[in-house]
Order: structure tokens, then sequence, then C-alpha cells
């Protein structure tokens, strides 16, 4: 609860001072990181695609480790069962001899979730998390077994090996908050990953911000202010991306199958909220919406063969929408 | 308190915002009214319009008048003025303000207070510097306005430095619809006069229906000046013809006025009727009756045979019923014998029936040539404005003109006679050419107006029962008209207006020969005068001529009169000076 202004500096700070010791691990990838950390502070759960090797793992476990919150590593694939994340129920002897029916947790009974190359993994398996995601439960032998809080998931995927991989089904996209795109790094970038992973000292990350921490950073965010406006913007953001809206863009109506759902307004509000609390403020901004609309609507607008033909992006899409309203601004 | 502060700083935001928009909207307002007045100003030079020039000063100051009142009605509103801070950098924090403000957003108190906080800071900077965030446009922005307003002004700066044809033409259409809506008023006028004459029904509604007819068909014809003359022509004809109907009637009531004025006894009713006062002639008829008992035999025979007398000039006058009343009322005197009572029918009161009779025919004469007067005074404003405007001045205008302008010189006493000549394009002026005793109207009542290279405008006097005189006459492309009103005898002669413009190439000459005014051979006052009788005109019926033929016949006549008559050496002069000023070569 902010209630000071030297309370808001202390959370903004906070959240800099997170960045900057994710920062001493992983090279570059600002966006993404940040990008991450909003996911992290609106409580949801971030879609990280990109070419292998790019560090994604290398980041989840860094963020892992500076938020102090336990991580689990799930390798996602194609024989991989439901119970094998979720955990199952086992049959323990007693030394008397009584059999007792115990259940094993999976790797999902963690804070921070990695679930490595989840395309890889068949859609009943990829189901399996669509609990876990949205209620923060498992359900095993007809028990629901409440999952430790915060949960994360943070699912990594590749884009470019398609071939023996299941891409996960719109419902199940819908449920992360984000999709973060890892860019490639630069030339600047890749000599620095070269000399601090080749070089004798591996530099661990130190925590920077303990679970209840974290718990309140989010509560803060949520208590921050939405003008009418600003509202108004969002919900037009979403309602442009359907192609059969009025106001919407020429290349939405062209290119787009299937616009955002109610889930985009709100991760579009929640991302805001955190953005500006990262900015140290205490209402969302034009500037704060502009920024979240990408990544929250990325894996939300469905664009039409003709256009993934024509490699058309989502993104491209994002920034014809984003580009009309600050024309109308 | 904060939200005080929040209010007075977007009050001062929000008064630079509406300064800048009406400003804006005031100088958009400039380009459109002086663009809409250009246009008028280039209609202008294809259409008659009248006043553009102050219509384009109005287009402008509308222009602006409707900026300034839209900027007004659009000023900006406080949230307006939120958006303009957020803009200028407070990342849309007055806008959550205002909305918690208005209670659109709600929070705990501490991040409301906290954010209001920040708006009110980020205001306070934005308003400390007002001048910087909300500038005035720089010059590249409205340069293109500006280079549009001044192209507009030079074009029509342009317009109105440069002599507009139209101008003339649109003067002289508004002239003729004053002059139009002058006579509708003088309709009015007539007719307002037409019930408090003393007229008989049967006059009265002849007389009545005659204007209405008129006023409806100036009504409908609106601005058509060729077909409103037209109309007037017919009017004037009927008018006319109504004057001469009576005129017989006039003329024996001024005999008989006249006779009965001289003799003793019949002096009341002789005095009764010079003044045309039907009252006064009943109560003069009612006298006579009353001495008619005291009179003797020997007067009454001498009133009898006055009466009869009289009565016996109006046989040739057609006169037949004022004829037989005097017959009877001669016949009574001579008897002696008067009415038992004062209803009884007796041949006094029927002399005083047919008196009355004859009265009401002399006001219709008076009245309808009043009217006619009327009608050619506006008939030859508008005919003058046609003529103007290019436009061809009816033949049936001129014709009645004329006839109209004769029609008033048989009530002429006679006793200085002349014919007036109308205005002669060269200087303008008219001059009497008759002022001797005699014969009036030998010449049409209106002469000639020249055509002459310069326009001209005159007035000529005459002396004499020239009377009621109005001629027109066309010279090349001028028009000349005249109109006089003749006297009662003092016979003043009628004013000659001519107005022409034109070359002196072709020039018009009139219809007729001679004057349609009836001659009058009069003897002129006891002191004694000259006879004239009045020529010929030396032109063509109603054709177009060259001028110099034109020229060469009149200053033959003008040569041969001045030979023939006495005129002083210093007229003669005037005369030869005249002619030499507008001869073809000169």
């Amino acid at each position: 609860m902010i209630e000071t202004k030297e309370q808001l500096e202390a959370a903004a700070s906070r959240i800099t001072a997170v960045k900057a010791e994710i920062g001493r691990v992983i090279v570059g990838q600002n966006e993404v990181v940040e990008q991450l950390l909003w996911c992290l502070l609106a409580g949801g759960h971030a879609l990280l695609e990109g070419i292998p090797g790019l560090g994604k793992t290398m980041l989840v476990r860094t963020i892992a480790d500076v938020v102090a919150l336990k991580f689990s590593r799930i390798q996602f694939t194609p024989d991989l069962m439901p119970s094998d994340i979720t955990g199952t129920n086992l049959i323990d002897f007693s030394t008397q001899g009584a059999a007792v029916s115990r259940f094993q947790p999976g790797p999902l009974f963690g804070n921070l979730v990695l679930a490595d190359e989840i395309n890889r993994a068949t859609p009943k398996t990829q189901s399996a998390l669509l609990e876990a995601m949205q209620e923060g439960t498992v359900t095993a032998g007809g028990e629901t077994h409440i999952l430790p809080k915060p949960f994360f998931v943070l699912a990594t995927q590749n884009p470019i090996e398609q071939e023996g991989t299941y891409p996960l089904p719109e419902a199940q996209l819908d449920r992360f908050l984000l999709k973060i795109g890892v860019r490639y790094p630069t030339r600047e970038e890749l000599k620095e990953i070269v000399v601090r992973t080749t070089s004798p000292v591996a530099v661990q990350a130190q925590t920077a911000l303990d679970g209840e921490e974290l718990v309140a950073l989010q509560l803060a965010a949520k208590e921050l202010l939405v003008s009418e406006e600003m509202l108004d913007t969002a919900v037009r953001i979403v309602m442009m991306t359907h192609p059969g809206e009025a106001d919407a863009p020429e290349a939405i109506k062209r290119h787009v199958r299937f616009g955002a759902g109610p889930r985009a307004l709100q991760a579009l509000i929640a991302i805001s909220k955190v953005r500006a609390l990262c900015s140290g403020r205490l209402h969302v901004s034009w500037n704060d919406i502009r920024e979240a609309a990408p990544p929250v609507l990325r894996h939300r607008i469905v664009l039409g063969y003709e256009a993934q033909a024509m490699g058309i992006t989502s993104d491209e899409m994002s920034a014809a929408i984003l580009g009309e309203i600050e024309a109308s601004r | 308190m904060e939200r005080e502060v929040l209010y007075t700083l977007l009050n001062k935001v929000k008064a630079r915002i509406t300064l800048q928009r009406g400003v804006r909207l005031a100088f958009a307002g400039l380009l459109g009214g002086s663009a809409a007045g250009v246009i008028l100003l280039g209609l202008g030079r294809l259409f008659p319009l009248l006043h553009v020039e102050l219509w384009l000063l109005i287009f402008c100051s509308c222009g602006i008048g409707t900026g300034v009142a839209v900027g007004i009605w659009k000023r900006a509103t406080v949230r307006e003025a939120a958006r303009a801070v957020d803009h200028g950098g407070a990342e849309d924090a007055v806008m959550t303000a205002l909305d918690v403000l208005e209670g659109k957003t709600r929070a705990s108190e501490a991040i409301v207070r906290l954010q209001r906080e920040a708006a009110s800071e980020a205001a306070i900077e934005y308003v400390d510097r007002l001048k910087e965030k909300l500038p005035w446009p720089a010059w590249r922005q409205w340069r293109k306005a500006a280079i549009g307003l001044a192209s507009l002004w030079l074009v029509a700066a342009a317009l109105l430095l440069f002599p507009n044809p139209m101008k003339d033409k649109a003067q002289a259409m508004s002239e003729a619809r004053a002059v139009l809506e002058e006579m509708q008023s003088e309709l009015e006028e007539s007719k307002e006069e037409l019930n408090e004459a003393a007229l008989n029904e049967e006059d009265r509604l002849k007389l009545e229906q005659t204007l209405e007819e008129l006023r409806k068909e100036l009504e409908s014809l609106g601005l058509d000046n060729s077909e409103v003359l037209k109309e007037l022509a017919e009017t004037l004809e009927k008018l006319g013809e109504m004057a001469e109907e009576t005129k017989q009637a006039m003329q024996s009531l001024q005999d008989i006025s006249r006779e009965m004025s001289k003799t003793r006894g019949l002096e009341e009713l002789g005095q009764a009727l010079e003044k045309m006062d039907a009252s006064a002639v009943e109560q003069a008829v009612d006298r006579l009756r009353n001495e008619m008992k005291e009179l003797s035999e020997e007067e009454r025979a001498q009133l009898a045979d006055l009466l009869e007398e009289l009565a016996s000039m109006q046989e040739s006058k057609g006169a037949e019923d004022l004829q037989e009343a005097l017959q009877e009322a001669a016949e009574q005197m001579r008897n002696g014998e008067a009415a038992a009572s004062a209803g009884e029918s007796d041949g006094l009161s029927t002399l005083q029936d047919a008196l009355g009779e004859g009265l009401s025919k002399a006001a219709l004469e008076q009245l309808a040539r009043s009217m006619a007067d009327r009608i050619s005074e506006g008939g030859s404003r508008l005919a003058e404005g046609l003529s103007q405007q290019g436009g061809e001045v009816p033949s049936s205008w001129t014709e009645a003109i004329g006839k109209s302008g004769t029609s008033g010189s048989n009530s002429g006493s006679g006793e200085n006679s002349g014919s007036q000549s109308g205005a002669n394009g060269n200087d303008g002026s008219g001059q009497p050419t008759g002022e001797t005793q005699g014969n009036g109207g030998q010449t049409p009542g209106g002469s000639q107006g020249n055509g002459g290279q310069s326009p001209g405008q005159g007035q000529g006097g005459a002396s004499g029962s020239g009377g009621q005189g109005a001629g027109s006459g066309n010279g090349g492309q001028g028009t000349g008209n005249g109109s006089g009103t003749g006297g009662h005898g003092a016979g003043s002669g009628g004013q000659g207006a001519g107005l022409g413009a034109g070359d002196r190439n072709l020039v018009t000459t009139p219809r007729s020969l001679e004057g349609e005014g009836n001659v009058e051979v009069d003897g002129g006052p006891a002191t004694g005068g000259e006879t004239q009788t009045g020529g010929q005109s030396p032109v063509i019926d109603g054709t177009t001529r060259p001028y110099e033929d034109v020229y060469n016949e009149y200053a033959a006549e003008a040569k041969k009169s001045l030979g023939r008559t006495k005129l002083p050496a210093s007229l003669q002069d005037k005369v030869k000076q005249y002619f030499d000023e507008i001869q073809p070569d000169r």
C-alpha cells in the first residue's frame, strides 16, 4: 500500500534494482527483461519466443534468483505426460505393511516454473497447464491441490523448428499475459556475452526482492489510477483488433481473422499499471498503454493465411492500431 | 484546496486556448469573407449588383464576427485544457486527477491525494511556461493562409479600382425599383384622392378600376421596365381618353361660369361654378330661386335670355342635358314660378343637377390629368433608366407620352402660347421658342430631344397654352424625353426635359410629324398680341436617320424661321451659335 511519495519512489527504485541485478547476468535484452518483470509484477504468465541459444532459459533462471522464488524447470517433450508436470498419487507401504496413498507434487509446484519448449509437448500435456495457469490449482486423483503463491509460468518456444511440435491452442495462448519476443543480440552484446561466459568467474545474481515484497508491489500496482480516457483508449485498441469493427484500420480488416478478447483488455490495463509504477507514477498514461499493447496483443491477434504467407506479423497490426490512435489524439 | 488550485491553473490554460482558437477562427472567417466578397465583386462585373463594395466589407466583417462567435461558442473546456497540459509533459496526470475529482475514477485516499499533487505540480510547471508551451502559430504554419488573404485583397483592390460597367446599370435598376415603389404609393394616394373627390359613382368606379388594374400589373411585372412602360402607356391612354371625354363638360362649365359671373343675379352661381364647389352651387341655386320672386319681370327676362343664350351655346358642344336644363331654368325664370315645396322638381333644380353632373365630369378630368401627370413623370424616369441600361424604350410609351403631352392644351386659356423644346443633347438646356400670344399647342407638347454626343438634360419653359407637354425622342442610343404641365390661363409651358446619350451618326426622329395638341386660336389678352401658327416639324416620321441629314433640315428650318420672325439680334445670334456648335463636322 503506497501512502507517501517516498513509498512510491521506493517501489520504483526497488524495481529498478531488480532490473539492474538481472542486467548483471543477462547481457542486453533490456526490453525482454522489462517485459518479464511487468509480467511478474502483474501476476501473469509469459511466453517467450525466440530461436535457441538466446538465453531464454538463463533469463528465467536469473529472475528466479533475483526474486528469490522457488524455481522449477520442465523440459517439454512429446512423451511428457500431464502427471509428469502436475504430480501423481503414490502408494506408500508403512512398516506394518499398510498401503497409504500420497500425492507427490510435480514440478508445477514451484513459484517460478520454466516450461521450456512448451510447444514440444502434446496438447494433452499442454492442457494440464491450463488449470494451473488460470486457477492456480492442480487436480490429481480427484483431489485439488493449491499451487504456491506467487505462481508464474514462464514458457519458451522455438519459432523455427516446427517439426514434431504442437502449436499452442488459442485458449492456451490467451492465458499468457504477454508474449515476449527474444531478439538476437547486437554485436556489442555478443561480445559481452562471450567475455562473461568464457571468463573463469561466473557472475551470480543476488536476491533483490523476496516473495512478500513482490506480492506487495503487485498490490500497489493494482491500486494505481486509470482515467476514463485511458480506459476508453484501451478498449478502443482491443476493439480495433477486430476486423469487423467499423473504425478498425484497413490492415486489420484485410489481414486479421480474429481479434483480441476481454483478457487482452485486462492484460493491457494490468501491464500499463505496472509500467506506471515502474515509472514512479500513480496513474496510467498513454505511453504506458502504447508500450504495453504490442506484447499483450502479439499472441491474441490471429492473422489470416494470406497475411501469414506474406510474412505480416501481429506486431505490424498493433503498430497500425496504435498509429491511428496516436494520430487522433 | 488542491481541487481549486488545479481548476485555477486549468482556467488559465483554457483562456489561452480559447483566445488562440478565436483568433484562428476569426482569421479563417476573414479569409472566407474576403473570398466571398471577391467572388461578389467578380459577379458584380457580370451582373448588375448594387453596393458590392459595401457587401465586401460586410462579408469580411461577418466572417470575422462568425469566427469570433464560433470561437466563443466552441471555447475550450477544462478537459481540453487538461489534455493540453497532459500533452505538454504531464503524461495524463491532469486528466486522471480531473476524473477522480468528477468521481469517474475511484481509488484509495492516499493514492488520490498523491496523484492530485503530482497533477498540480505538472499544471503549475505548464502554466509557468504557458507562452512557451502554447505558443502562437509560427509564420510557416499560417504563411499560406496569409498569402491567400493578401492575394484576395489584391484581387479585390484591382476589381475596385478598375471601372465597373455594370455599376451604372445596377444603379439604374435600383432607381427603377425606387420609381416603381414610389409609383405604387402614388397610386394608393390617387385612390384616396379619388375617394375624396366629388365624383359620381360611375366615374369613380371607372377611374378606380383603371388604377387598380395598373397597381396589379405593376406588382406582377416586377422590374421588367419595358413591360411596365407598356402598361403605363396603356393606362395613360385610358386616362387621356377619360379626360378627353369629360373635357367638353369642363369647357362648358367654364364658359357658363364666365358668363354668369358677368351677369347680375347669377354672379354667385357663376362664382360657385368657377370654384367648382357643388354645395356652393346648390346654395346659389336656392338663393336664386328665392330671389326670383322679388325680381321684376324685366330682370327675370334678362336672366332668362342669358340662360337661353347659354343653352344655345351648348348645342354646338353636344351637351344636350345641360342645354335642356338651362332651357328649363330659363323658362322658369321667365315665368317666375318657383317650386311649391323644397323637394319638388323645377327648372332650377334640373339646372342644379346638370351643373352637378358637369362638376363631377370636371373633377374627373382634373383627377385623370393629375394621375396621368404622376404616371408620366414616373414613367419618364423609368424610361430614362431603361435607356441607361441599354434597353429599348417601348414605342407605345413614347407614343403615349406624346399624346398625354398634348392633352392639356385645350384647357389653357391661351393668353400666351408657345411651344417648348425638350432638351438638346448638346447643352442640356431647353429654350423657350415661343412667347407669342394666341395659339397654343401647335407643336407637340413635348418636342424632340435631340440626341447628341454629350448627354444632356434640359428643361424648356414656354409661356402659353402649350399645356401639359411631354415628348420623347431617341437620339442614336440616347433618349430624350420631356414633360410639361400646362397652365390654365396663365399658360405656363411644359417642362421639357431631354436626356441624350449616344453619337451623332444616327438619330431617331419623332414618329409624329406634328403635334396632336388641340390647336387653339386665341385672341390673347386685351393688350393685343401676335398670332402665331405652328409649322410642321421638319422631320420624317419615326425613323433612324443620319445625323447630318437631320441637322441640315433643322438648320434650314431654323434659318427660315429666323428670317420671318422678329427676334432680337442677340437671340438670333444664340440660335445661330447653337446650330454652329452642333454641326456634324465640328
